[in-house]
């Protein structure tokens, strides 16, 4: 244990980015007395998915749900360190979380629609901040979010229905679609195919990648071929600490590190 | 291989014992359902077998000639002058006229006796209604007197048995209803009086209308000041207050509030409102505050749990789109929230409609013959009609007791059952 804290207190390979959408900066966590994430530098690069893999309770999800205040929820959270978006410091006492959140959205492990038709799951976003001004638009704009996802074609006769009707892969390419519609700059994923079946999962991964080209992507991940196929870069997390992070070619094919690398041929996790 | 067989026969064994838990306990449910099914079911029937009476009531046809001279009235006549004529002498008249054999003061008294008192007030306003009877003779469906009323439903024509005690009327009078009945005029009708008139201490005027109208009132004062408390103390408990000692120490209280029995809350209510701020006793609208503060816990504890039981994902959904936390309740939690919250409310309600002690407190036990209308009126409420009239010592109002019984009990299946369908019809929706 002390052994790990003291080699990996400097993450190995390439945490850091010229010019980068988010960056973190000696960031700890702490769920009351216990310390869940420990001086986490990192930076997230924009318009390029960033996976973050790591074996159960590494902090991975808390890490995450740093990034757009999710943690606040939790009473006994406390986040120290600096988190920016851009020029937006995250944790400023004075920004509204709202607007950061409109600007990092995030889509949840298991599929969660609202239990309101397919339609007002998409147009929820834009109703509650706004962002259109008639029903044309936001027709539209439902219209644009679901084809984004490749699932207009399968539900645009059925927009009235309940989203719960949906099958998991559907409803999770709808929460997609849901944080999409109001236009984020990052979207956060907490192990968005792990209810889903490998067809779904295949599906969903497709549009990543697609939706890389216009969003910063940070997902966390359980499957390592799924951090494989979708991200740029892996973060490797460890009991609370980021071990490694390095293109995603250069963690899986050439670990730097000890664990890493124990992680990756399966011995640990 | 013999010891695989031993353990197969253990595993069979267990088996046999096990079952036989299984049907024992399943069993013991149903006898204990049967057990409670039985005694409702006694509830039932000695309610209704006791109370079935009270919704009919016996009438006497007689002809009554409105004679100007005798009234001292006539077609002219104002309104006051009506109103000022004597009646009751009128009335007595005509029956003496109509039995010229009964003779002598007693007699005469215990004829007039088998006619509801209310008689002169009823061909009075016969009179006001229309003056043009003035004059004429008509038949006039009288209210039979409750002694009446009960020796005739309940003994009349019945072979007595030895010692039967059969009511309050004498040999005299017994010849009198004979003589009624065989000539034909007497009728029994479905009992309008029971629903159109407001307690009296005569019992075959004495009605549940402000008994009902008094509960309807204060329970709508409960409604509307209870559902929005008890959904807002639960919301912010739930939602937006922070998990400390205080909340904790509030908890605690609100848990403990609904075990308080409810006389105290009655006390509180004479301390408090009446005392303290001067509100008039007997009215519905102090009645609702004590209900009020009785109900309370109860929504509070059951929209608590409602929204416990929406799950955290709609929350973290609605908060990671950028809803505020008052947007993630309003729009998520509530409506998903809303049947568990209507059912309590509505249990609760019920409990209030069925409360008695804490309205004795603040005076709603008064003897109220006008029906209230508003909620400042002097009233009282149905258990507590019940509670008076189970006390009254006429023959007839053991009948009403269990009538009005049988309309609360209409009440409460009445709430329950639209408890349930709320539930399920708001559940049905997604």
């Amino acid at each position: 244990m002390s052994e790990i804290a003291k080699e990996t207190y400097q993450t190995v390979g390439e945490p850091l980015l010229k010019d980068p959408k988010m960056h973190v900066r000696n960031t700890n966590v702490f769920y009351g007395e216990k310390q869940a994430i420990f001086d986490v530098n990192l930076d997230i690069g924009k318009n390029q998915v960033i996976s973050m893999i790591g074996p159960s309770g590494c902090g991975k999800s808390t890490f995450l749900r740093c990034l757009n205040r999710m943690n606040d929820t939790i009473d006994i959270c406390r986040v120290t360190g600096q988190l920016m978006l851009d020029d937006l410091d995250i944790y400023n006492k004075k920004i509204d979380v709202v607007e950061l959140r409109a600007r990092v959205g995030m889509v949840f492990q298991k599929p969660n629609p609202f239990p309101k038709s397919i339609y007002e799951n998409v147009a929820y976003g834009a109703r509650i901040h706004g962002l259109t001004d008639n029903k044309v638009e936001l027709d539209e704009l439902v219209e644009k979010s679901l084809r984004r996802c490749g699932l207009w074609k399968e539900v645009k006769e059925r927009l009235d229905e309940p989203a719960t009707g949906l099958s998991g892969g559907q409803q999770q390419r709808l929460c997609i679609a849901r944080a999409i519609a109001v236009n984020p700059e990052v979207i956060l994923m907490d192990e968005p195919c792990s209810a889903l079946d490998p067809i779904a999962t295949a599906t969903v991964e497709e549009l990543i990648h697609e939706l890389s080209e216009n969003f910063t992507i940070c997902i966390v991940t359980h499957s390592m071929q799924q951090a494989a196929r979708v991200s740029q870069r892996t973060a490797y997390f460890h009991l609370g600490k980021l071990i490694e992070v390095n293109d995603t070619s250069a963690v899986f094919t050439n670990p730097k590190h000890k664990l890493t690398e124990e992680y990756i041929t399966g011995r640990i996790g | 291989m013999t010891n695989s067989v031993s353990i197969s026969e253990k595993r069979t064994a267990r088996l046999a014992k096990r079952h036989r838990a299984e049907s024992r306990f399943k069993w013991f449910g149903r006898l204990s359902i049967g057990f409670g099914l039985a005694c409702v079911l006694f509830l039932f029937t000695d309610i209704i077998s006791k109370g079935i009476g009270a919704f009919t009531q016996t009438y006497i046809n007689i002809e009554v000639t409105f004679d100007e001279d005798k009234l001292g009235i006539n077609q002219s006549s104002s309104e006051k002058e009506i109103k000022a004529a004597s009646f009751g002498s009128f009335f007595k008249k005509s029956l003496r006229e109509q039995n010229p054999d009964v003779t002598g003061r007693r007699d005469k008294r215990a004829l007039y006796a088998l006619f509801t008192s209310d008689a002169p007030l009823i061909l009075r306003d016969m009179v006001l209604a229309d003056p043009t009877i003035l004059g004429t003779t008509q038949t006039v469906s009288m209210i039979a007197d409750d002694d009446f009323d009960t020796y005739y439903k309940h003994s009349y024509g019945r072979d007595l048995e030895e010692g039967e005690i059969i009511g309050r009327l004498s040999d005299f009078q017994i010849s009198m209803v004979e003589k009624y009945v065989e000539a034909g005029v007497v009728e029994k009708r479905f009992n309008t009086i029971l629903f159109s008139n407001a307690d009296s201490r005569e019992p075959e005027l004495a009605g549940i209308r402000g008994a009902v109208m008094g509960s309807i009132l204060t329970l709508f004062v409960t409604l509307i000041l209870s559902f929005p408390i008890a959904v807002a103390t639960a919301i912010y408990l739930e939602e937006f207050a922070p998990k400390n000692k205080i909340t904790d120490f509030i908890e605690v209280n609100i848990n403990n509030l609904a075990a308080v029995p409810s006389v105290i809350f009655g006390l509180l209510g004479l301390a408090v409102f009446i005392n303290f701020f001067g509100m008039p006793r007997s009215v519905p609208l102090v009645g609702g505050f004590v209900l009020t503060l009785m109900t309370l816990p109860t929504i509070i504890i059951s929209s608590r749990a409602a929204i416990k039981a929406v799950p955290p994902s709609i929350r973290d959904a609605a908060l990671g789109m950028g809803a505020s936390k008052v947007q993630t309740v309003v729009h998520h939690v509530l409506p998903l929230a809303m049947p568990g919250m209507l059912t309590g409310t509505i249990i609760g309600m019920a409990q209030a409609l069925g409360e008695t002690a804490p309205l004795l407190m603040i005076g709603m036990v008064a003897f109220i013959v006008d029906a209230p209308a508003t909620v400042t009126d002097a009233a009282t409420v149905l258990p507590v009609q019940i509670f008076l009239w189970s006390d009254s010592p006429e023959r007839a109002f053991v009948e009403k007791t269990s009538a009005a019984i049988m309309v609360l009990l209409a009440f409460l299946i009445f709430m329950n059952s639209l408890a349930v369908w709320l539930r399920k019809r708001l559940e049905r929706r997604w």
